[in-house]
């Protein structure tokens, strides 16, 4: 529907314009990935729980990308930066994990 | 029927004292983290492994539930909704952007990393150069060394008699090259598109180390190949002395720091005779011969008339002290070499004072 | 002398952190030949001294045969040392563990080494010693040894107590087999036991 469309005329103007990340939020980039991840992979699954909200999606997905950038902001300060970025990423892969295991039930009733 | 299950103890008893429900069955509890006490997990780990949807949808769609029990709910205006249903597509959209973002840097990276590897590579090539010509060097200085030590000794009895300690006790340490007969066993890894798609051999290595020659092998190789008798061995042309090492980083095995490269040549320079079969009943002998069927992997062995085995390099010993009370004595007694292999002493090692060889133990 | 050059194949699939401490490791052994070059220069420089059959020469060639003896195993040492006791629990250790932890103790600095098992005499390690599996335990160089058995290596104990413990190390492969291994620090061993010397009925040193 208009959400998988709108993702998917997202991922295609970024090939076509493909716009420059300024340097500072450069080290972010992966982790902002894996936390958008885990906000669309969530959203999916709510879809699919039918409890979706989209109020709770958007709330979820910025706080998700904010929350994991200002974390690893934090530890590059405190020398821990490489350690905390593991960290985060761990439990977002779990999450991401855990979603897609529930949208794969759904979808396959398996 | 459940006090056994989880550590028993005083928390499922008094769960099974408060239960209302008539039977005597306790209600489940989560499953216990290691090390914790009886029956209680971690609250954050159990919230971690199967809490994975945002807790907010769950909250919110309670609110529409009971929104809709009631009868005076107002309806969210359209256009709010509307616009909900906007912002969801734009975060959509950007999070395409970003992914795209995401993918096209990581290939415009690739061609820096490659440089890098390859880089890299070339510097290991050139220190490898580097040390060979060390080592060569070295060799080169450690013989003029025991030539001219040789020359300044000989005017004497007991300089040549010292000479001659000197060159077998080097022979022991294999810091003199070698020739003579003996086999040569040859053992490679899969070629990559010979590969055959075998399980993993040990567990324990990842999947991209599958099909490879270990340092494990090499090293359980040249161990059947000292019991079966040889005298001296190299692998991949390095002499392996008291101190030497069979490692491996990575996918590359390095023999006294060394990187080899497959197919490994070991060279054991003995008495064919025994060697040959000694080495093909050895457990790692008969693992490989099926290899090469199975993985793609490459093993052969076959003696040979003349071969030859270059010396190690010195050693310098710095931890490693001789007994102040044993010292050798002077003059004409020098211990004797040559007996049958002793296998520990108590008290320190006292010998006739006869010069030639015992008769050879095998 | 063979100089074998590395080929393609291995070094090219090799992961920038293995590269990076081959590297590394090239680089200790460039600073070690060095060193032994050095004391070579040393050494020819004190042998052009002491002049032909002077006690100075042969008394430093009695240094060189007792360096060379701890070397080969002839000759009986002390120093600091890593003991490793390797407790067997309800299987036999294979001798492929013992094995490796000779291996990885020689890897990391051990100058000399001897084993012993329960009640035996100690074995003297040496470049041609091997450990095979016998029914009871293992048997190395021909000499059958029960467990509990003790490596002692005169080297650096820091440095190889390190290595015995790293992930996968000794220490995880003794424990894998269900045994236990012990790493004990001391300031000073002592090495008594030695090797006869082989036979070389088979080989003649070459040039």
């Amino acid at each position: 529907m208009i959400a998988a469309a709108a993702l998917v005329i997202g991922v295609v103007l970024g090939l076509l314009f493909e716009p420059t990340v300024p340097q500072l939020l450069q080290p972010y980039l992966p982790i902002a990935i894996v936390a958008a991840l885990d906000a669309v992979l969530g959203g999916v699954r709510a879809r699919l729980d039918r409890v979706f909200d989209d109020k709770v999606f958007i709330v979820s997905f910025i706080s998700n990308v904010f929350i994991a950038a200002l974390i690893v902001f934090i530890g590059d300060k405190l020398g821990v930066g490489s350690q905390l970025s593991t960290a985060v990423v761990v439990v977002l892969g779990i999450r991401i994990f855990g979603n897609v295991a529930a949208i794969r039930r759904h979808v396959f009733r398996a | 029927m459940v006090d056994d299950r989880v550590g028993g103890g005083p928390l499922s008893t008094s769960k099974l004292g408060t239960s209302k429900s008539g039977t005597a069955k306790a209600p489940p509890k989560p499953p216990a983290a290691p090390g914790q006490g009886p029956g209680r997990a971690d609250p954050l780990l159990v919230e971690l492994l199967t809490q994975h949807l945002d807790p907010g949808y769950r909250a919110a769609a309670d609110r529409r539930g009971a929104e809709q029990g009631n009868p005076a709910r107002i309806r969210p205006p359209a256009a709010l909704v509307r616009r909900h249903r906007l912002v969801t597509a734009v975060v959509l959209l950007l999070t395409g952007i970003l992914l795209s973002i995401a993918y096209q840097q990581t290939r415009a990276r690739a061609p820096q990393a490659a440089r890098t590897h390859a880089e890299l590579v070339s510097a290991v090539r050139q220190r490898t150069a580097d040390v060979d010509a060390l080592t060569s060097r070295e060799q080169d200085l450690a013989k003029a060394v025991e030539w001219r030590r040789a020359e300044v000794l000989a005017d004497s009895a007991q300089g040549a008699a010292t000479t001659a300690k000197l060159g077998r006790l080097r022979d022991a340490a294999a810091q003199s090259a070698v020739d003579g007969q003996g086999m040569v066993v040859m053992a490679g890894d899969a070629a990559e598109s010979d590969a055959v798609g075998g399980g993993p051999r040990n567990g324990t290595h990842a999947d991209s180390e599958v099909n490879r020659v270990l340092d494990r092998d090499l090293q359980q190789m040249v161990n059947a190949l000292w019991a079966g008798g040889a005298q001296a061995i190299s692998v991949g042309g390095q002499r392996l002395g008291p101190t030497s090492t069979i490692r491996e980083a990575g996918s590359a095995v390095l023999v006294d720091f060394r990187p080899l490269s497959s197919p490994y040549r070991i060279v054991a320079i003995g008495d064919p005779d025994k060697m040959e079969p000694a080495f093909a009943e050895s457990e790692i002998a008969q693992s490989f011969t099926t290899y090469p069927q199975l993985y793609g992997m490459t093993f052969s062995t076959r003696r040979e008339s003349r071969l030859q085995v270059p010396a190690v390099g010195s050693h310098t010993v710095s931890f490693a002290h001789p007994l102040p009370s044993a010292t050798p004595a002077p003059a004409g007694t020098s211990p004797a070499g040559g007996s049958s292999q002793r296998t520990g002493s108590g008290a320190p090692r006292s010998s006739p004072t006869a010069e030639p060889k015992g008769p050879p133990h095998r | 002398m063979q100089i074998h050059s590395t080929s393609t194949s291995s070094l090219t699939v090799a992961r920038q952190d293995d590269l990076v401490s081959i590297l590394d490791d090239l680089s200790s052994q460039q600073e070690r030949i060095r060193g032994e070059i050095a004391d070579l220069q040393a050494t020819q420089r004190r042998i052009a001294d002491s002049g032909t059959g002077s006690v100075a020469a042969i008394a430093d060639a009695r240094e060189r045969a007792r360096t060379l003896g701890i070397l080969a195993g002839t000759e009986p040492a002390e120093g600091s040392a890593l003991k490793v006791t390797v407790a067997q629990g309800r299987q036999r250790i294979p001798a492929a563990v013992i094995l490796d932890a000779i291996e990885e103790l020689r890897g990391s600095g051990a100058e000399t080494m001897q084993i012993s098992g329960r009640a035996s005499a100690p074995v003297r390690l040496g470049a041609s010693s091997y450990v095979t599996d016998t029914a009871k335990g293992i048997s190395v160089d021909g000499t059958p040894l029960a467990g509990p058995y003790s490596i002692t290596a005169i080297g650096d104990p820091a440095t190889m107590s390190a290595a015995m413990q790293i992930p996968g190390g000794v220490v995880d492969t003794v424990s894998e087999a269900r045994g236990s291994a012990t790493l004990d620090r001391v300031a000073r061993a002592v090495i008594r036991a030695v090797r006869g010397d082989r036979p070389t009925r088979y080989s003649q040193p070459g040039s």
